[in-house]
């Protein structure tokens, strides 16, 4: 599998993976209830913590990430997110630390499922370790990004992501496709 | 069922996608040609790298683009230093690193017959390219280490004359520093490497003193990483003309 034909099917899965939010944003508002607002504040910080998957190159890396909003101007939030992956790829192991922050938009903030986008800038740095031989680079660059959160339980949601790494490495760009899912908690204010 | 229901229901077949997406290793699997999955190792290399915790130096060096010579079959390795390439040629052939156009290094492939793919690892942080490992996958699995039935060289992928890097212990019967036997223990061989190190530069970890201090570690029992150019090989024995040697600690 090319580059190429990965970073398609990962777009094609996220796609997957929020096609239930586009199909319920582009739904005809009419027949809705009237929006009540949810009882849980959705103006506070939260925090996410959840399983991270990121196409880095030609490897395939699971991994974890770790993210708050907090709110900032207007509907706007700010935005820290930190994740590690970690694969193997022609028996190198690799490792991969990114820390990213920005904004994010959301919509609906007051209803149960809510999908946000995101925009972020930030670093990557990748550690290549094949027995006693070890290299490292930094990467620097920045993060589309889109997900959802929907309403579970009291303060708690799930949450989908997907996100398109854009590094700068090497005088050249790299577009690393990465899938998040996890829970979010989110602090009422 | 309501279409919040329905909307709810659709949430675990999203994550069983995702799920299925990142299970398994790299299924980029082979459909039909040879695949060649390689890393190209650029940052400081070696333990002591690794050690001392240095940073790194690619991010400023311009991106390596590999080719298969005398074809069109091309990639450019991505940031974290891996590439693939696609339908590489049964037999021998030449892989050309390039930067910027200029050639930087030449690593000759010499493919096992029955191989469906290929795993190369190189090591591009010096002023050239050193193949570190090799090893053959086939339709029965992973050739162990690159196992070759017609091997005749006791280092997976090694290639007289041409650069190698490798580390081991310096045997007890080595009483010279210039020309030592390597004990070599590690994924790429096992086995005794004769190392002429009369024209090497010496370094120790950790330790920024005199090359004649270093040199003085050369002694039986010590961990050394070796970086030179192969000069004999066989099943029993190898021979390397070091240009770096550099203590463990």
């Amino acid at each position: 599998m090319t580059k190429g034909q990965g970073g398609l099917r990962a777009l094609s899965v996220a796609a997957l993976l929020f096609l239930p939010a586009v199909a319920w944003a582009s739904k005809p508002p009419p027949r809705r209830p009237p929006v009540k607002p949810s009882p849980k504040s959705t103006t506070g910080p939260d925090v996410f913590v959840g399983y991270s998957f990121l196409r880095s190159g030609e490897a395939n890396m699971n991994g974890w990430a770790i993210a708050g909003s907090f709110p900032f101007r207007g509907s706007l939030r700010l935005v820290a997110d930190l994740s590690g992956h970690y694969g193997s790829f022609a028996d190198v192991d690799l490792k991969n630390l990114t820390f990213l922050a920005g904004v994010r938009l959301p919509w609906r903030e007051q209803e149960r499922l809510r999908p946000f986008a995101d925009l972020l800038i930030g670093g990557s740095r990748s550690t290549s370790t094949f027995d006693v031989i070890s290299s490292s680079t930094t990467a620097l660059g920045g993060a589309l990004g889109v997900g959802a959160d929907y309403d579970v339980s009291g303060r708690w949601a799930v949450r989908g992501q997907a996100q398109l790494h854009l590094l700068h490495s090497g005088g050249g760009w790299d577009a690393d496709p990465r899938l998040a899912a996890g829970v979010t908690y989110r602090f009422g204010r | 069922m309501s279409l919040r229901q329905q909307r709810l229901s659709l949430l675990p077949v999203a994550f069983a996608i995702l799920a299925l997406v990142s299970c398994g290793e790299n299924p980029a699997g082979p459909s039909g040609g040879i695949e060649l999955q390689g890393v190209v190792l650029e940052g400081p290399s070696g333990a002591s790298a690794q050690a001392m915790g240095l940073s790194t130096q690619s991010a400023t060096k311009s991106k390596i683009t590999v080719t298969v010579e005398g074809t069109s079959i091309s990639a450019k390795v991505s940031a974290n230093g891996t590439f693939t390439l696609k339908n590489v040629p049964a037999g021998t052939f030449n892989l050309v690193f390039t930067r910027d156009g200029t050639v930087i290094g030449t690593i000759q492939i010499s493919v096992v017959e029955g191989s469906k793919r290929v795993k190369v690892v190189v090591d591009a942080s010096g002023e050239t390219v050193t193949l570190v490992s090799i090893d053959f996958e086939t339709d029965q699995g992973e050739a162990e280490n690159g196992e070759n039935p017609n091997k005749t060289c006791l280092i997976n992928g090694g290639k007289v004359g041409q650069g190698i890097e490798l580390e081991g212990n310096v045997t007890p019967d080595s009483t010279s520093f210039t020309n030592f036997k390597l004990d070599v223990k590690g994924n790429r061989a096992s086995g005794f490497v004769d190392v002429n190190a009369s024209g090497a530069s010496f370094k120790c970890v950790g330790q920024a003193g005199k090359q004649a201090d270093c040199q003085a570690q050369v002694k039986p029992g010590a961990q050394v990483h070796v970086r030179g150019t192969l000069t004999s090989c066989d099943m029993a024995q190898a021979a390397v003309t070091a240009t770096e040697v550099k203590v463990q600690k």
